[in-house]
């Protein structure tokens, strides 16, 4: 039923691909979960290619697709499944032998540890390079409220990491991931 | 007249306060908690390192290549819209 999307468009769309797999992989921290997610999101645009408006915020209108996909998709397994989260935060935090990374993962799993509309809304303007009026366009939600998720969620990321000890951070960090 | 003066005098005190707000920042991060400035937000130092983990994160995977399941998910789609 689809036909004449045009070379432009279809270009655009394959560009942005790889920021909503980054996107989808920073949100939801599983690259299995992402790719599913940025599958559904790609097959719902093309299937509502007519209520975009050529010339608009392509990427706006497909992050907001895949965090909609995302919300209700966690809403419903938050019904069925109890622990996605903890058992989810377990596996990242295995492999601490790997020295070097020990840094980097640490802060994958206090990312996973955030509420996940100010780990949505931290992704959105410090990552993704959305302006937080575009943050809150699609989050649905006030610019204010976008501004103050972000900063409870820097504040957050603070405490968890034990950022007081940056100095220091072998020791300190290795227990409290 | 005294525009020179008037002039040096506001350089002058634009550095006082922006020295000012240096120390508080150095004072507030030296303290024993997580280093906050005096609005009780972070220090810009520590916003800049949660942004930069943050968008390692991101590009990290951003610069992955497309994987073939989503390549051909697109190559269907578009031949069912040739149709």
């Amino acid at each position: 039923m689809r036909r004449g999307v045009s070379e432009s468009l279809r270009e655009s769309l394959v560009g942005e691909m790889t920021n909503l797999r980054a996107f989808g992989v920073s949100l939801c921290g599983d690259r299995e979960r992402a790719d599913d997610l940025v599958q559904e999101t790609l097959l719902k645009a093309w299937n509502h290619l007519d209520s975009f408006h050529e010339g608009t915020n392509l990427k706006a209108w497909l992050f907001t697709i895949l965090r909609n996909t995302y919300f209700s998709e966690r809403r419903k397994r938050r019904r069925e499944v109890e622990d996605a989260d903890g058992s989810y935060a377990a596996t990242l935090a295995t492999h601490p032998e790997q020295h070097g990374h020990m840094d980097m993962q640490d802060f994958r799993v206090a990312l996973t540890r955030l509420p996940d509309d100010q780990r949505e809304a931290l992704i959105l303007v410090g990552a993704a390079g959305f302006s937080y009026e575009e943050a809150a366009e699609i989050s649905g939600c006030a610019v204010g409220t976008i501004k103050s998720r972000v900063n409870r969620a820097r504040n957050r990321l603070a405490d968890i990491l034990g950022m007081d000890q940056v100095a220091n951070t072998e020791s300190g960090m290795t227990k409290s991931a | 007249m005294g525009t020179i003066v008037d002039q040096v005098e506001k350089k002058e005190r634009r550095r006082k306060l922006m020295n000012a707000g240096k120390t508080i920042t150095q004072a507030t991060g030296a303290q024993g908690g997580v280093a906050r400035s005096s609005e009780g937000g972070l220090t810009p130092s520590l916003q800049a390192h949660i942004g930069r983990h943050l968008r390692a994160v991101y590009d990290e995977v951003a610069r992955e290549p497309i994987p073939d399941r989503l390549l051909q998910l697109l190559k269907d789609l578009e031949r069912s819209g040739d149709k």
